[in-house]
């Protein structure tokens, strides 16, 4: 990938005048005021266990090699090599040095909603954030009471190893200018496809993968779960719209059984990165998965 | 019988056949006993089977009938017993969706090949008296598919 082609939306911002892109591009946390009187409750982090189970939060958060209840200490430092560069995933444990121990509801809002960090300032897209950001700040304060229940962590966070432009954060600010739509991507649904429309274009971040990506690696909304390329590098992710040539033609009933047993009509099985999503989805109640499987029933299809 | 309809009518047995044809090319690879890649791919569409006779009964879409079990758990130990052989250094072709990791990491392919062994040795050794003792032995057994394909597979489109 050409590196230079950052430089476009970069270059843009610039001369359409630094003060105005600096105000269009800033950061844009959740206030204060959306989270006051909030303290976490047993009810709330229930709710936040099954967004946990939903989000397969621990597929990219739990140390490499961590099994079990150490999963559970999401510990970090996984790798996500990329065309930008090395995204590594952080302790989000309780720890209040090493982890976000020490965040306010707020802050976590503003990370899990925006794409904001503790410090103010921009997170890249590696976490799926763009997704996130189409769901309430009370999904945001459920899974915060969860994230509380569970242990700290010292393991200090690695750094990424990203490139220039886009080691420089404001960058970020042009992307989520281009990119970030919180809004439905498929509007108008109702009943068992807009639950599953929530579960899959919020928490799930289903379209993180299964949507190809432009160069400047934002997702093509035009062809959203269609898929294309892995991003991590080896073969790639199957287009799981009604269109498509590998699951079109099962029902609604072999969507929910395979996110439940990982096995698909003729029992080929789930591999890749999609065994650790089934190892969250099998866990579900099946109205999740059936309405996860109805949405996509719904979508546009898409070649 | 006029010449013309008859035309017709053979024309839409062909692309009727042409279209199952079609369909079987995307599904099936001839076995030929040279090529390591077409007999892998056909021992793990027979796997696939046998998960499928056990799987329809666990739903609920067939009866336990426990010699059918018994075959669909043998099937499953002779594709495990049968399977790690047919990886020798470099055999992959375009459509293969072996990963390159079991050959860079030939010491955990064979650990995990080593466990489908074991675990389908035990399963069919089980007792196979109802659906809920093969629920056991197929999930025992299935827990393997993933643990192999999460590492050792590259999907392919």
């Amino acid at each position: 990938m050409a590196s230079w082609r950052w430089l476009i939306p970069v270059a843009a911002l610039a001369a359409a005048g630094g003060g105005a892109a600096l105000w269009l591009t800033a950061p844009d946390p959740i206030g204060a005021d959306a989270v006051a009187g909030w303290s976490p409750s047993p009810e709330a982090a229930a709710r936040g266990e099954r967004l946990f189970a939903l989000g397969s939060c621990v597929s990219c958060h739990a140390a490499p090699g961590a099994e079990g209840e150490a999963r559970l200490a999401l510990a970090g430092g996984r790798a996500f090599p990329t065309e930008f560069g090395t995204f590594h995933a952080p302790n989000i444990s309780q720890d209040p040095q090493a982890g976000i121990g020490g965040w306010t509801p707020a802050q976590f809002a503003s990370a899990f909603l925006r794409g904001v960090g503790a410090e103010g300032e921009h997170l890249y897209p590696a976490f799926p954030w763009p997704s996130y950001g189409r769901m309430e700040v009370a999904d945001a304060l459920d899974l915060w009471a969860y994230l509380k229940t569970l242990p700290a962590d010292p393991t200090p966070s690695k750094p990424h190893d990203v490139g220039f432009p886009f080691s420089i954060r404001a960058a970020v600010g042009g992307w989520k200018l281009l990119y970030f739509k919180p809004e439905p991507v498929v509007a108008g649904l109702s009943g068992q496809e807009e639950a599953g429309r929530r579960l899959v274009e919020g928490i799930g971040h289903c379209g993180e993968c299964h949507t190809p990506r432009d160069p400047l690696g934002g997702p093509d909304y035009t062809r959203w779960l269609a898929g294309g390329p892995n991003p991590d590098g080896e073969g790639s992710i199957p287009n799981i719209t009604p269109a498509s040539s590998e699951i079109g033609g099962w029902s609604a009933a072999d969507i929910a059984y395979y996110l439940e047993s990982g096995f698909t009509p003729d029992y080929d099985s789930a591999g890749g990165g999609m065994a650790a999503v089934i190892e969250e989805t099998s866990k579900l109640p099946a109205e999740d998965r059936e309405a996860i499987a109805a949405y996509l029933k719904a979508v546009p299809a898409v070649e | 019988m006029p010449r013309k309809s008859f035309v017709i009518a053979s024309a839409a047995v062909a692309a009727l056949a042409a279209a199952s044809l079609g369909l079987a090319h995307a599904a099936d690879v001839e076995p030929k006993i040279d090529d390591p890649v077409s007999l892998r791919m056909n021992l793990m569409k027979d796997a696939g089977a046998a998960v499928g006779i056990m799987a329809a009964i666990a739903k609920g879409e067939a009866e336990f009938e426990p010699r059918a079990v018994k075959g669909a758990l043998l099937t499953l130990n002779a594709v495990a017993l049968g399977f790690p052989a047919q990886f020798p250094q470099g055999a992959t072709s375009e459509t293969s969706e072996a990963a390159p990791a079991i050959w860079d990491d030939a010491a955990g392919f064979q650990e995990t090949a080593a466990k489908f062994i074991a675990d389908t040795q035990q399963a069919k050794s089980m007792p196979m008296t109802n659906a809920d003792e093969m629920k056991a032995a197929l999930g025992l057994v299935a827990q393997n598919c993933k643990a192999c394909h999460e590492n050792y597979r590259v999907k392919k489109n």
